[in-house]
């Protein structure tokens, strides 16, 4: 079988006279030792390519073809961030005219003053009834 | 020596056994790449010719050997399998290279022929350097199939697998490839 092999081998050189004629060498040499090292250096090599994640994301990114759309996104996200940012400011900042009023109001309240005057006030028992209910923030509100 | 004389006894169905092993996995893995590492290195040189890239192609192939050789259903023979990750690591890296500094393929040619020159062995005649000179010339797949066949004596179903080309279409192409290198070897 061997020599069937190496017949159809030699039979597909006879139209290459120089070709057949040179004798078939290793044409590269590996440096001396170098197999030896290699074999034993190779299990620390897996561990580091397993181990550095990092480093591949970073040799990564370094790509044309990675770097390229990862720069549009990035600057698709700050241009995104910023513009919803600015509309959520714009529409925090903005108080109306009633919420300046009542926020006023509320500035200008004297605690005790209004405590003494709840104290002296006659109080029906509907009004009683509404002050035990009532929360400050409803009251806020209601001012 | 030894670790030869203990290497040749298993084939590679054993390793594979041997290797799914989980006591005995690195012991195989081991074996795998002592009985493989010299057959894949010059495949790889012959394609890439620089030593240390070389090298870094061989320590990739070897790591993906690692990641998927628990995933490797015996559908192809191990060697075919370990030909075809170090063929397309090296198809791979000239691809590239080309690409990164957008350089036409003459000048990678004219590049790996450079290399060649310095990397030729001291006792190499001229004739062996223009057969290599010639070889640099073809197409890369090509070049591939040539180096398979001629170097390596390999048959054309194993190329086949390794390739995943059909066996006639390899032949055609080992054909027309020494055609070429003979009519460039003769200065024609």
């Amino acid at each position: 079988m061997r020599k069937e092999q190496k017949h159809e081998w030699l039979e597909e050189l006879k139209d290459a006279p120089n070709l057949s004629r040179l004798s078939v060498q290793e044409p590269f040499q590996a440096p001396e030792g170098y197999f030896e090292k290699f074999s034993a250096s190779l299990p620390d090599k897996i561990k580091a390519s397993q181990s550095h994640w990092l480093n591949r994301l970073i040799e990564n990114i370094r790509r044309p073809l990675v770097a390229v759309p990862l720069i549009a996104i990035l600057a698709g996200a700050i241009i995104w961030f910023n513009y919803s940012m600015k509309d959520e400011f714009d529409s925090s900042c903005l108080a109306t005219n009633e919420e300046v009023y009542t926020m006023d109001v509320i500035d200008a309240l004297d605690e005790t003053v209004l405590c003494e005057y709840i104290e002296s006030a006659d109080i029906s028992g509907e009004e009683e009834l509404l002050l035990e209910t009532i929360t400050e923030e409803s009251l806020i509100n209601e001012l | 020596m030894a670790t030869n004389t203990r290497m040749a006894e298993f084939s590679d169905e054993e390793l594979l056994q041997q290797f799914r092993n989980e006591s005995s996995r690195h012991y195989a893995f081991n074996l795998i790449v002592k009985k493989y590492q010299q057959r894949l290195y010059s495949h790889i040189r012959k394609m890439v010719i620089d030593h240390d890239d070389t090298n870094d192609l061989l320590q990739n192939t070897f790591i993906k050997v690692w990641n998927n050789l628990e995933g490797f259903r015996e559908d192809s023979q191990l060697f075919t399998w370990l030909y075809r990750i170090a063929t397309n690591e090296s198809l791979t890296f000239l691809k590239n290279k080309k690409k990164r500094f957008f350089l036409p393929v003459n000048d990678v040619e004219k590049e790996l022929s450079e290399k060649l020159e310095n990397s030729a062995p001291i006792n190499a005649d001229a004739l062996q350097l223009k057969l290599q000179q010639a070889v640099l010339k073809l197409p890369e797949k090509q070049r591939v199939v040539f180096n398979l066949r001629y170097y390596e004596e390999m048959k054309y179903e194993d190329m086949s697998e390794i390739l995943g080309t059909s066996v006639g279409a390899l032949k055609a192409s080992y054909h027309h490839a020494v055609a070429k290198v003979e009519k460039y070897i003769t200065g024609r």
